[in-house]
């Protein structure tokens, strides 16, 4: 099942910027078994256009479809092909991480028979069984993201979506991160991340895609990114397509 | 959609039940609150009462009042300190609290007293007995005189005041006494007052009064504690905690989340209501005896059957408050925002005060939330009326059930949740303005039930006039310029309207029609409701006609109107409501606005009329100009009849007028006909 984005747009108002485009005319695609990651600074427009294609956000203008689902028409539908994580998503204090899981779960339909046999699988594929029946006020912060990476996939999404996924990681976790979305894109899903990283971009990415200020400014793998520049690495590419890149200033 | 309000139910209860900080005092507070009223109140009230009434009355005395203050100081609940005769120091002293009260004595009262003391046994009774006077001076010269002052500003003060008159019409008696018996007089005595006093019955289905009048105030404040506590963490905490964000990603509806929420919220506020009410009942049976002292009954009595019924009434009520609660807390996208709500919001808590005097009827049982807390005082009461039960208890359930589905979308809401909006000026092109339209709404429709009615009783014309601007004018003014910054002109359309100055002229030549209509309407009405008579001359007498110069009753019940009424109605709530409803309903809905703007069912119909017709106007012309003409006219036309014509009012005029004013609607819809739009 293919993600497919088509020229979504989402405007802001603030009372002391005005009126304010957090992501214009964005269009691209994922293929199932790959990985497509929007690589841009802070500030511009990842996390917005992630937002508008796991349905948080009703977009301006445009649409997305999972496959033949359209994200606006029909969340509810899409909501059950998607799995979203976020550095910045909470998670329930006072409850275990099989708590969690079982409530995520029944959420999202899963029967409950298989439902406990994938949060078994899950235990097993994240190595944190231990941890299992522990409330997760006292678990890690690397415990912690490997639950909110369970709640994510808890109803085997066909579309991954990962805003910052490794930031407030540290190195370990961020291993385990990275070898999770191999993991996922490897079993043929769709995979969307955002990152600022670099070095994570083309450690995990099969096509990238450089955003700022709102704006797509152009995707492809990192070689048709260098070619399309003239520049010899991605960190110059991406210096050189943001600095061309026409301001709303 | 049942499974999955259950599935989130026990998960919120799950995850409030381990909040043990704020839990276990909650729980403490539900259990002790019965033990602490039921036992402890009665003895802090008989310690209070034994320490005001028993302690030694601190008194000054100023002037020649030596006999006195030997007796005062004899007295052992008086403690009596001598002070200078200065009159001007006397307020100091007692603001100070040093001294409860002062008596100040003259020469004549010491005199009088030494002949007393002195007197023989045959000498005969005269009038120059000892008198008291509150500051007054005595009319009767001559007569010895004891001046007592005392403070309000000190309860203290007052009580030894009362007690200090009793302690001299004593000593006054005494001396009576003394010579009536050294005149060897037999006086008989008026009998002794018997005071009877007839005990309230003790069994029977109801509360005693202690508990008739406190508990529904105990019992709302504990639901109210009850559902704040989860109402915060469960919605708005979520929201600050970003946990809300994987909440609404899952395909589970807006509407089983809020339902299962809310449904968590009343378990623990409705659990709360039931450890109290549990407290309450068992301290009955283990209330220490009541000191004899106490002047009224606190007497803890409440029956099985009382306490059951009680607690099955508070199940509607706890549902009600808890979607209230609940609905607050998901406006806000903080938790301490949600605090500053929910403390205004409180103010419902007071609610069970004001009602002791309200009893069931069918019309209070149509209202949520107060016809159920009114049942519960009746019931405690044992005025029990099943039939109106079963209806505020449905009425409460209904209630419940629409503002699940209305307030469920809240959870969702991008600018809740991310803070981010659309900007009013947009907003204003599409018509998104739901939420502030009710907010002007309420507010307008709480200053006239609360402010407009004061104004109007206490200032008459003036109030009215005070009314127009400050309830009907300020709020959509400051709605439109300051919190929303919209264009002006265009919201208030103040635009040439079509058809130019004619419309204007026809549509203020439509009012022979509205005022005949009205006439004629009034007329009809008053055969089916009795009390349009009287109301109209409560108005009348109100307002001053007759006795208020002409201009100014043109000016403030014309005028006024004409223009702040306009600007709200076919100005504001117009323009946000325009691009919800079609035409034909937009007129209807702002019309029928209008008429409950007025506040009384007997001008319910007329206004609203006259509010439909205002509105067609205004769809008509585009502008507001031809409305504030209308308006202004009818007002005006209204005013001049009653003051010329009185009773003289003949039914052809009425006809005549509605004629005339059918041929000027006529023009009016011509000259704004479709090809001048």
């Amino acid at each position: 099942m293919s993600l497919r984005v088509q020229n979504i747009s989402k405007r802001f108002y603030d009372k002391s910027r005005g009126e304010f485009w957090g992501c214009q005319g964005v269009s691209f695609e994922v293929n199932p078994g790959e990985v497509f990651g929007l690589l841009g600074p802070n500030g511009a427009g990842k996390t917005t256009t992630l937002r508008v294609v796991s349905t948080i956000y009703k977009p301006t203008t445009g649409s997305a479809t999972i496959g033949a689902v359209d994200v606006v028409k029909d969340p509810t539908a899409a909501r059950k092909l998607i799995g979203f994580l976020s550095s910045t998503t909470g998670l329930y204090e006072r409850l275990t991480a099989r708590e969690i899981l079982l409530y995520f779960g029944r959420l999202c339909d899963v029967p409950e028979d298989v439902l406990h046999q994938r949060i078994e699988s899950i235990f097993e594929a994240l190595e944190f069984k231990t941890f299992a029946d522990s409330r997760v006020a006292k678990l890690s912060q690397g415990t912690r993201q490997k639950v909110a990476i369970a709640r994510a996939i808890i109803h085997n999404p066909a579309l991954m979506i990962f805003d910052e996924p490794s930031t407030g990681l540290d190195v370990l976790a961020a291993y385990s991160m990275h070898e999770f979305v191999r993991k996922e894109r490897n079993e043929g899903k769709c995979i969307l991340l955002s990152t600022h990283i670099m070095s994570e971009a083309v450690k995990l990415c099969d096509r990238i895609g450089i955003i700022s200020e709102g704006r797509l400014l152009a995707t492809g793998t990192v070689e048709e990114l260098c070619q399309l520049t003239g520049k010899g690495d991605l960190e110059e590419c991406f210096v050189s397509l943001v600095k061309q890149a026409p301001s709303d200033a | 959609m049942l499974d999955k309000i259950l599935i989130v139910f026990k998960k919120e209860l799950v995850d409030c039940l381990r909040d043990y900080k704020a839990l276990i005092p909650a729980l403490l507070l539900a259990l002790l609150l019965g033990p602490l009223t039921v036992c402890l109140t009665p003895q802090v009230v008989a310690m209070q009462l034994k320490s005001t009434i028993s302690a030694p009355i601190v008194v000054a005395l100023a002037g020649d009042g030596a006999n006195l203050y030997k007796r005062l100081e004899a007295d052992k609940g008086v403690t009596v300190t001598r002070i200078a005769d200065d009159k001007d120091s006397f307020d100091k002293l007692l603001e100070s609290g040093k001294y409860q009260v002062i008596l100040r004595v003259n020469g004549a009262f010491r005199a009088a007293l030494e002949s007393y003391e002195s007197a023989s046994a045959v000498s005969p009774p005269d009038n120059s007995a000892p008198a008291v006077t509150s500051d007054k001076k005595d009319t009767k010269a001559g007569l010895p005189q004891v001046q007592l002052f005392y403070t309000g500003l000190h309860p203290l003060s007052f009580f030894a005041m009362g007690r200090l008159t009793k302690v001299i019409a004593n000593l006054s008696d005494d001396f009576y006494d003394q010579r009536i018996k050294s005149a060897g007089i037999v006086v008989e005595r008026v009998p002794t007052v018997d005071v009877q006093v007839i005990a309230p019955p003790t069994e029977g289905p109801f509360a005693s009064a202690f508990m008739s009048k406190t508990l529904s105030s105990i019992l709302i404040f504990i639901a109210f504690l009850g559902a704040v506590y989860p109402a915060l963490d469960l919605l708005t905490g979520e929201r600050e905690r970003h946990t809300m964000e994987a909440l609404i990603l899952t395909p589970t509806s807006r509407r089983a989340f809020f339902a299962g929420k809310l449904l968590c919220i009343a378990f623990v506020s409705f659990a709360f209501v039931l450890l109290t009410l549990a407290g309450f009942y068992t301290c009955q049976f283990f209330q220490p005896e009541l000191p004899a002292s106490i002047p009224f009954p606190l007497v803890c009595r409440l029956p099985l059957s009382c306490t059951l019924a009680t607690a099955a009434l508070m199940l509607p009520l706890c549902l009600t408050l808890s979607v209230g609660v609940l609905a607050m807390a998901g406006l806000a996208r903080t938790v301490q925002q949600a605090q500053g709500y929910l403390t205004s919001f409180a103010i419902f808590l007071f609610a069970p005060l004001g009602l002791s005097a309200l009893h069931m009827s069918f019309a209070l049982a149509c209202v949520p939330f107060l016809g159920a807390l009114v049942a519960i005082n009746d019931l405690l009461e044992a005025r029990v009326d099943y039939g109106l039960i079963a209806l505020t208890v449905s009425v409460s359930m209904l209630f419940v059930s629409l503002l699940v589905a209305v307030v469920s979308p809240v959870m969702e809401r991008e600018d809740l949740l991310w803070g981010s909006e659309e900007s009013p000026a947009r907003r204003y092109q599409e018509g998104k303005f739901g939420l502030e339209l009710f907010l002007l709404c309420a507010t307008v429709f709480l200053l006239m039930f609360y402010v407009s009615q004061t104004l109007v009783l206490q200032h008459h014309i003036w109030g009215l006039l005070a009314t127009q601007i400050l309830v009907v004018l300020a709020p959509c003014v400051c709605l439109v310029f300051f919190w929303l910054k919209l264009p002006a002109r265009q919201v208030f359309a103040l635009g040439a309207p079509r058809g130019g100055l004619l419309s204007c002229i026809s549509a203020a030549l439509i009012s022979p029609l509205t005022v005949s209509g009205a006439l004629g309407l009034a007329a009809l009405q008053s055969k089916v409701l009795p009390d349009t008579k009287s109301l109209e001359k409560l108005m009348e007498q109100i307002l001053g006609l007759g006795k208020e110069p002409l201009w100014l009753l043109i000016l403030v019940i014309a005028l006024s109107p004409a223009i702040c009424e306009e600007l709200l109605f076919r100005g504001t709530i117009y323009a946000f409501l325009q691009k919800r409803f079609t035409p034909v309903k937009l007129t209807f809905v702002v019309g029928g606005l209008f008429g409950l703007f007025h506040m009384s069912t007997i001008r319910f119909l007329p206004t609203a009329l006259a509010g439909i017709l205002l509105t067609f106007v205004r769809y008509r012309s585009g502008s507001i100009y031809p409305c504030m003409c209308l308006h202004f006219c009818h007002n005006a036309l209204s005013i001049l009849m009653a003051a010329k014509l009185k009773d003289d009012m003949q039914p052809q005029y009425l006809i005549i007028g509605f004629a005339a004013g059918l041929v000027a609607l006529l023009s009016f819809v011509y000259l704004t006909r479709s090809d001048k739009r």
